[in-house]
C-alpha cells in the first residue's frame, strides 16, 4: 500500500512538470551551422542559413528547468568546421519557448 | 516493513536518478577541421628594383606590394625590411642605390588568421576566405609596389610582371622566385 502511494506521488511530480522547448535560427550568410548543443542537450544536426530547428522539448529527465547554458556548434563553410560556443548563457524555465538566433553579431569564443 | 520500506527507497532512489540522467558530449574540441586538403598560407618571392644604370636601388622596405593570382586570390602587402646600412650607397637621381644586387623578401598571406575574433559573423568570414589551391602551377601578376624616394616621398611603380609558382601535392606555401624591377 505505501509502495503504491510512493509510486502515486512520484508520478504526480513528474506530471506537474511542464517541459520547455528550444528552437534555434540560422541567421548567418554563407555558413551551415551544425550539432547545435544547450549545454549537454543536443538540438539540432545541421542549419543551413535562414533555416530554423523544430522546437526541441527539454524533458525532465534531461534538464531541470530552469536552466540556463551556453549553445555550441560547428560552423561550416568552404569544407572546413570550426567549433564555436557563445558568450552568452541562454535561459529557458519550464512552459517556456526560447529561440536561439545566431547572427553574425553574435559573440563567439572558439571552444576547446 | 523493513522490505516495503527498501522496496520504496529503491523507487525514489530510481526516480531520482532519472532526473539526474545527463550525457557528456563536452569532449576535446579542436580548432578546425580539415578536409583532407590543404589551406594555402602564404605566397614567397624575392624583388630587387634594378635602377637605369645597372646598380640597384637601395630602399629599407617596398611597400603595398599588390600581387593577384588569377581569380584566386589578390594580396597587398609589403615586404620584410632591409638594413640599408650595411650597403655601400650613393645617391642616384631620386635614390640611394648600390653595386651589390638587394633582394627583398615579399611574404603572401592571402587567408585570415583565426585568432582575435569575437563573432560569429567574424568566423564565418575567416572559413569563407580560407584559400585552397590545388596542386598545379600558377601565373602570379605583380601589379603594383610603392618606395621610398632619397628625399622621403613615396612613389607607386606598375611593374606589371608575371612569374609562375607550383603548389605541390601537400603544400601549403609555395615560392614564386626572384623578380627584377625595372626602375
Amino acid at each position: 500500500m505505501r509502495n503504491f502511494l510512493i509510486i502515486l506521488i512520484g508520478l504526480s511530480l513528474c506530471s506537474c512538470y511542464k517541459p520547455g522547448k528550444i528552437e534555434v535560427v540560422n541567421s548567418i550568410d554563407n555558413v551551415e551551422i551544425l550539432d547545435v548543443e544547450w549545454g549537454d542537450i543536443y538540438l539540432v544536426n545541421s542549419l543551413l542559413p535562414g533555416e530554423s530547428s523544430s522546437k526541441t522539448e527539454i524533458l525532465k529527465s534531461e534538464e531541470k528547468l530552469p536552466s540556463s547554458y551556453s549553445v555550441t556548434f560547428k560552423m561550416s563553410a568552404n569544407g572546413r568546421i570550426i567549433f564555436l560556443e557563445t558568450k552568452s548563457s541562454y535561459s529557458l524555465d519550464q512552459d517556456e519557448t526560447l529561440t536561439i538566433i545566431l547572427t553574425e553579431e553574435t559573440e563567439v569564443k572558439n571552444s576547446n | 516493513m523493513n522490505l516495503k520500506l527498501i522496496s520504496a527507497g529503491l523507487i525514489l532512489i530510481g526516480l531520482a536518478c532519472l532526473s539526474c540522467e545527463k550525457s557528456d558530449s563536452s569532449a576535446a574540441r579542436n580548432t578546425v577541421i580539415q578536409d583532407g586538403s590543404n589551406v594555402f598560407e602564404e605566397l614567397s618571392m624575392l624583388i630587387n628594383l634594378k635602377s637605369s644604370d645597372s646598380s640597384y636601388v637601395l630602399v629599407e622596405k617596398i611597400d603595398s606590394v599588390k600581387l593577384k593570382v588569377g581569380d584566386f586570390f589578390e594580396v597587398k602587402t609589403s615586404s620584410g625590411s632591409v638594413d640599408t646600412t650595411i650597403f655601400n650607397s650613393y645617391p642616384s637621381g631620386d635614390f640611394n642605390v648600390t653595386g651589390q644586387k638587394v633582394n627583398y623578401l615579399v611574404l603572401a598571406r592571402p587567408s585570415l588568421e583565426p585568432q582575435d575574433f569575437s563573432t560569429a559573423g567574424e568566423y564565418a568570414d575567416y572559413l569563407n576566405k580560407l584559400l585552397e589551391l590545388k596542386t598545379g602551377e600558377y601565373v602570379c601578376l605583380l601589379e603594383s609596389i610603392w618606395i621610398s624616394l632619397a628625399d622621403g616621398t613615396k612613389r607607386q611603380y606598375f611593374p606589371h610582371v608575371y612569374t609562375t609558382f607550383t603548389v605541390f601535392e601537400g603544400a601549403v606555401t609555395a615560392y614564386a622566385g626572384e623578380i627584377t624591377i625595372e626602375i
